[in-house]
């Protein structure tokens, strides 16, 4: 017997009763679902659907779908440093390094004016600011588009919580400035 | 049914000479898989699979598909390029591996 569409649904339901809130993983862990739910019900096929999903669900052990969630977790953190390495490595070229290395440069001999504090201060207000502004925009995005589709990704999730880390290191740099 | 934790070290190994053999395959099957072929001898919890699936692919091993199967989605996975390397690395460790225990558990073989 195949699962209906219904159930398919509730099975969604039931992974994001047990905390599983991102969509990716979820449609790894009904399809399991369902297939032990059928598997389940050529040996027993008087079992009700809950009674069926609920024999299934025990085999995950105690954590339930705890240790697949992190597991999960961890895949995409190491795929975010990835890419920011990917991108660090892009950076690594001779006209990019010469850039920033005139504009440390200029930076530095900012000191010389009057006014050179009162300008550091300034440039951080203002990337503190960007950063905000693109922060803001960024995660009003991500809950519109969660909205629209009622689906959580869990990499746009580590996207987002990197870039709030990223706006407090600036932070710190500001504070310890004073 | 045999002790369980002996096994557990080796799941890495089995799932990627699964893959190796299947071309691609999705969670459920390889559980199923591994139960026919060990006669029910060794059942991967799923507990233990899935985290075992995603740290492959993490360390680029594995590839993810998406296909519609049916009314629901299915994830297959299959093997990297990299991933077919170290399926051969991972399973001459296993010969290696087997052949100690042997020494270890059975001393007599030693003396040939």
């Amino acid at each position: 017997m195949k699962l209906t569409e219904s159930q398919i649904e509730s099975l969604y339901q039931f992974t994001r009763q047990h905390y599983v809130e991102y969509y990716d993983v979820q449609v790894e862990l009904v399809d399991h679902l369902a297939n032990d739910i059928e598997q389940i019900w050529e040996q027993q096929p008087g079992l009700s659907f809950n009674d069926a999903r609920d024999k299934s669900f025990k085999k995950f052990g105690v954590f339930g779908f705890m240790n697949v969630v992190e597991s999960k977790e961890a895949q995409m953190a190491k795929k975010y440093f990835k890419l920011v390495l990917k991108f660090a490595k892009e950076w690594l070229s001779l006209p990019k390094i010469i850039l920033t290395l005139l504009l440390l440069f200029g930076f530095y001999q900012l000191q010389k004016f009057t006014f050179g504090y009162e300008i550091y201060i300034g440039v951080f207000l203002l990337v503190i600011v960007a950063q905000f502004f693109m922060l803001f925009n960024n995660s009003r995005k991500l809950k519109q588009n969660q909205k629209q589709t009622q689906k959580k990704w869990l990499f746009e999730h580590v996207l987002s919580i990197q870039g709030y880390g990223n706006t407090a290191v600036i932070f710190i740099y500001f504070f310890s400035n004073f | 049914m045999g002790n369980q934790k002996l096994y557990k070290g080796s799941l890495q190994t089995i799932i990627l000479k699964l893959l190796a053999t299947n071309d691609k395959m999705y969670g459920y099957e390889i559980t199923q898989k591994v139960k026919e072929l060990t006669k029910g001898e060794l059942k991967i919890t799923e507990g233990a699979l899935y985290p075992a699936l995603h740290k492959l692919e993490a360390d680029g091993l594995l590839n993810v598909e998406v296909a519609k199967v049916g009314n629901r989605l299915r994830k297959y996975y299959k093997l990297t390029e990299n991933g077919t390397k170290e399926t051969a690395n991972k399973l001459e460790e296993m010969q290696e591996f087997l052949k100690t225990m042997q020494h270890l558990v059975n001393p007599k073989f030693s003396l040939e």
